[in-house]
């Protein structure tokens, strides 16, 4: 995942660099007065299962949300859970994947991140809402953060999910 | 933030009508009925579960008078790692008692028929909890 950008209307683009995340290509919404979205282009891969974007949900709220005062609150909303569902689908496929398969856990740059920013345990765990105890989980492999701590920790250290989460044992599994 | 801090008041009074209604039957067993064993230890037991919730009460009254008691609170309450230990705690205690309440109840078939259906009972309606929790989240998540 390289963007999930959100702004009142203006343009979102949600791109996947990661196999095994999503396979997805490039959500570009050009908002205009009348129509709201010009094209919509996205494929979203979750293991070997490709899962189209739901087109109906998308006519239906474009019929209700392109009429009305708050037309475009409700769209951004629309649009926002779109996202927020799509994400949490993939980020928790790959998260199974990794539990399920035992022997490999989501591992994480958090101690080097926070080694090199002179940043504790408690203070992250403060700043991202989490006790202290799930911080070193997640450190030690043993626990693997939901998408919304992932998304957190990885503001807190102005990174992208994938900079301070590697995935790469998973992604070589599925090569194999 | 201010969700929790009401969701904390609405407990504190809670708890003090729980205490209040606690003590009605410590009052009556006390006062009206001739104590034996029996009675004694069914107050010393209400008295326990009062001391309980008074404790807890206390504790969130501490927290709602310091904002960094409220949030250390809060984290504790919400942090997803401990959410996901009762989850996996709960589910996996209930399927040991549930498997348990099975292998005694067939077991008591052979000695006791009132045992029996008193665990066939318990073992009845838990499947049927199981079932109405198991529909409920599925039609919510």
């Amino acid at each position: 995942m390289e963007c999930a950008f959100f702004s009142k209307g203006v343009m979102i683009v949600y791109k996947a660099s990661s196999d095994h995340f999503t396979s997805c290509n490039l959500i570009i919404f050009y908002p205009m007065q009348t129509c709201f979205v010009n094209r919509i282009s996205l494929n979203v891969t979750i293991g070997s299962i490709k899962v189209p974007f739901p087109l109906p949900l998308l006519d239906e709220a474009d019929t209700i949300h392109s009429r009305g005062k708050n037309a475009g609150s409700k769209r951004t909303d629309y649009l926002q859970s779109i996202l927020d569902i799509l994400c949490k689908a993939c980020y928790t496929n790959s998260a199974k994947h990794t539990l399920q398969n035992g022997d490999g856990f989501v591992k994480t740059k958090i101690p080097e991140l926070r080694k090199a920013r002179k940043v504790s345990q408690e203070e992250l765990a403060l700043a991202v809402g989490v006790t202290r105890q799930t911080i070193t989980s997640i450190e030690v492999g043993k626990y693997t953060a939901s998408l919304p701590l992932a998304y957190k920790i990885a503001k807190y250290f102005g990174l992208s999910i994938e900079e301070i989460f590697d995935f790469s044992d998973l992604e070589e599994k599925e090569n194999e | 933030m201010n969700e929790f801090k009401k969701r904390i008041k609405v407990r504190v009074i809670l708890g003090g009508i729980f205490c209040t209604l606690l003590l009605i039957p410590n009052v009556v067993l006390n006062f009206f009925v001739d104590c034996s064993d029996f009675t004694e230890f069914v107050m010393g037991f209400f008295l326990a579960i009062e001391a309980v919730v008074i404790v807890l009460m206390a504790k969130y009254v501490v927290a709602l008078r310091n904002e960094e008691d409220l949030k250390k609170l809060y984290i504790k309450e919400t942090d997803e790692r401990r959410i996901a230990i009762r989850t996996q705690a709960g589910r996996t205690g209930l399927y040991i008692v549930f498997g348990t309440l099975i292998i005694v109840m067939l077991i008591s078939g052979y000695f006791s028929k009132i045992v029996f259906f008193t665990l066939l009972g318990v073992v009845v309606f838990t499947s049927f909890v199981m079932l109405l929790t198991k529909l409920y989240y599925k039609k919510k998540l």
